[in-house]
């Protein structure tokens, strides 16, 4: 018996399969290009990885896109992110007590005693301390997201970022490399930057160590060691650091078995998928409602304030 | 006369205060309705953007009322409480509106200050000239109005006190929690979870001393006081993106909650705020509760 968990982000989905005694048998992490194509190619991909097969006992989605994907995927279970990670944490790290978790365009800390969420924090107004902004001044840079961490921790000078607003962080940057700074010295100070603006969620209340960080940021060397100089304290990145929240998710579907699971199989390339969306004309709020479609019937439908047309 | 009151600010705090001073005097009064998409839109529009979202709406609100009625009540509250002080942008709504919405709308200018209305009405009264009788009753029906309102508050909450749900309890400033349009649905959500969803309007208060002197912030202390005594599951402080008086309230609110353990979030309001990120803050802290509960 296997339970899939699958986390929808803004920036990448995560697919990872569990036993029934909660072994991680694999997991996934696929750059989001679309939820319907990426959720389609992600579950065959997954599929074909899987050397062994999967019997889906049960499917738990989480992340900003799993209130749609549930409908797309048919799960038995929607969770928030932040219980996700949680979660899934918890089953390599037992004892955490602040999860540090830097996402695509969300940034979260939650705060555990005793294997009991007793907090979060989430940014609030803007995304700016997220992983999406160093992409996409890699991008800019032209250097791979994934050699950013290496490259930084290779600097010669310590080169300071304003971090309050990425699009000044940008300015800034570029105009430090104008001055002559090497690309290490300035990526070195993004990243400082990036994690000092993170931090500054937690203006009180962090309890003593052990702390993880996770999310697919985590790979990133640069901010990990940023991270451990700003908090003064070692950071543990548990194992499959980057799908975490997946492997949350498939605890959750596991702990809350369906009698009968509700999984369309991994096989979605089958159905025809589209959205549609119209404007509700019945009173002055016009609001915008967003189906999916399935072979031309809708099958969820959401953006109704009033609520009526949310199914 | 036809007199608009915009469903704003104020208007939370005591919605038949005002509505049952104008019917007294034989006005015709014009409530715009609860904030919607085009009240929101001119908010923004007409709005100036150093103010919080729940400021913009009362031009919002005044924009909806500008074609509708002869005069439009505008109130300068300065203070609930000898001492005490309310947002000093309030102080401003009459004067600003004034100049956003030029000579062709007109308003009916009122002013409160330590809590007094009485004051204000007579000279509301006069400028629309009631005789001195039918005055005086309609300043104390008015006044009875919203006596009976908080009274009403009151018996809700103690009627949600006894209730087998798990309470959580919401605070911020009335024209934030009641206004659903702007918050969300916020109070709804809550509900459809199974929440019992009180609003800290309607906690009677415990006397306390304290040096706040903002009205929202002495008040909201000492219904705390209050409310954190029964068996409360959790708090949500709602605040509006800009607000400074919330600033000054809501490390107080967090450390008070903090000494109850009692599991507390915070949330911040913009007219850009997104569903789905309330919905995930919301569904976390409400799933948090229930950990804590079975935990």
């Amino acid at each position: 018996m296997h339970y899939l968990g699958v986390d929808v982000g803004s920036v990448s989905v995560k697919f990872a399969l569990i036993d029934e005694k909660k072994n991680v048998v694999d997991t996934l992490y696929m750059r989001n290009h679309g939820v319907i194509p990426t959720v389609k190619k992600g579950l065959a991909d997954f599929q074909a990885q899987l050397s062994n097969g999967a019997k889906v006992s049960g499917v738990g989605v989480t992340g900003s896109g799993a209130g749609f994907s549930k409908v797309l995927i048919g799960a038995d279970v929607h969770k928030t992110e932040i219980l996700a990670h949680a979660i899934g944490t918890l089953h390599f790290v037992p004892k955490v007590s602040v999860i540090f978790e830097i996402g695509g365009e969300d940034s979260k800390v939650i705060f555990l005693r005793d294997g009991i969420i007793t907090g979060f924090e989430m940014n609030r107004i803007c995304s700016g301390g997220a992983g999406a902004f160093l992409d996409s001044l890699a991008g800019r840079l032209d250097i791979p997201i994934s050699e950013v961490g290496r490259l930084a921790l290779h600097r010669e000078n310590e080169v300071n970022i304003a971090s309050r607003c990425t699009v000044f962080a940008t300015t800034d940057a570029i105009h430090k490399l104008n001055t002559g700074y090497k690309l290490e010295d300035v990526l070195m100070g993004v990243c400082n930057g990036l994690v000092r603006n993170y931090l500054a969620m937690l203006y009180r209340k962090v309890s003593p160590p052990p702390y993880t960080f996770q999310g697919a940021t985590s790979k990133n060397v640069a901010l990990k060691h940023a991270l451990e100089q700003q908090l003064g304290a070692e950071v543990i990145v548990p194992p499959h650091a980057p799908c975490l929240g997946a492997i949350g998710a498939a605890i959750l579907a596991l702990e809350n078995p369906p009698q009968q699971t509700q999984f369309k199989g991994f096989e979605l390339a089958k159905f025809d998928y589209h959205i549609s969306s119209f404007v509700c004309p019945d009173c002055e709020n016009h609001c915008e409602i967003t189906q999916i479609m399935q072979s031309g019937e809708p099958i969820a439908s959401n953006g109704s304030r009033c609520g009526k047309l949310n199914f | 006369m036809k007199i608009g009151i915009p469903r704003s600010l104020y208007y939370y705090k005591h919605p038949r205060l005002w509505t049952t001073f104008f019917s007294q005097l034989d006005q015709e009064v014009v409530l715009s309705p609860p904030t919607n998409r085009p009240i929101l839109e001119a908010a923004v529009r007409y709005g100036e953007d150093e103010s919080c979202l729940a400021v913009k709406l009362v031009f919002g609100h005044i924009w909806y009322l500008a074609d509708k009625c002869d005069e439009i009540f505008a109130p300068a509250y300065y203070g609930l409480e000898p001492d005490r002080h309310s947002c000093p942008k309030f102080l401003g709504v009459p004067d600003i509106s004034k100049s956003i919405f030029g000579p062709d709308v007109r308003f009916l200018r009122c002013e409160v200050d330590d809590g007094m209305f009485e004051p204000g009405m007579l000279e509301l009264g006069r400028a629309l000239s009631a005789n001195g009788r039918t005055l005086q009753r309609a300043v104390s029906e008015a006044l009875m109005a919203r006596k009976r309102y908080k009274q009403e508050l009151h018996e809700g909450y103690r009627r949600q006190l006894s209730s087998e749900k798990a309470k959580i309890v919401v605070v911020g400033h009335h024209y934030v929690i009641h206004d659903s349009y702007a918050n969300l649905s916020l109070l709804a959500k809550l509900e459809e979870r199974g929440m019992e969803a009180i609003t800290i309007d309607s906690v009677p208060f415990t006397p306390i001393e304290s040096f706040l002197r903002w009205d929202f912030a002495f008040e909201t202390m000492a219904q705390l006081e209050e409310v954190l005594n029964h068996d409360i599951a959790g708090v949500i402080v709602l605040s509006n993106f800009n607000c400074g008086v919330d600033a000054i309230t809501v490390p107080f609110v967090e450390d008070k909650v903090e000494q109850y353990d009692i599991p507390c979030m915070h949330l911040i309001l913009d007219e850009h705020t997104g569903e789905a990120g309330l919905i995930t803050r919301v569904d976390t802290f409400v799933d948090t509760m229930k950990m804590r509960r079975v935990g």
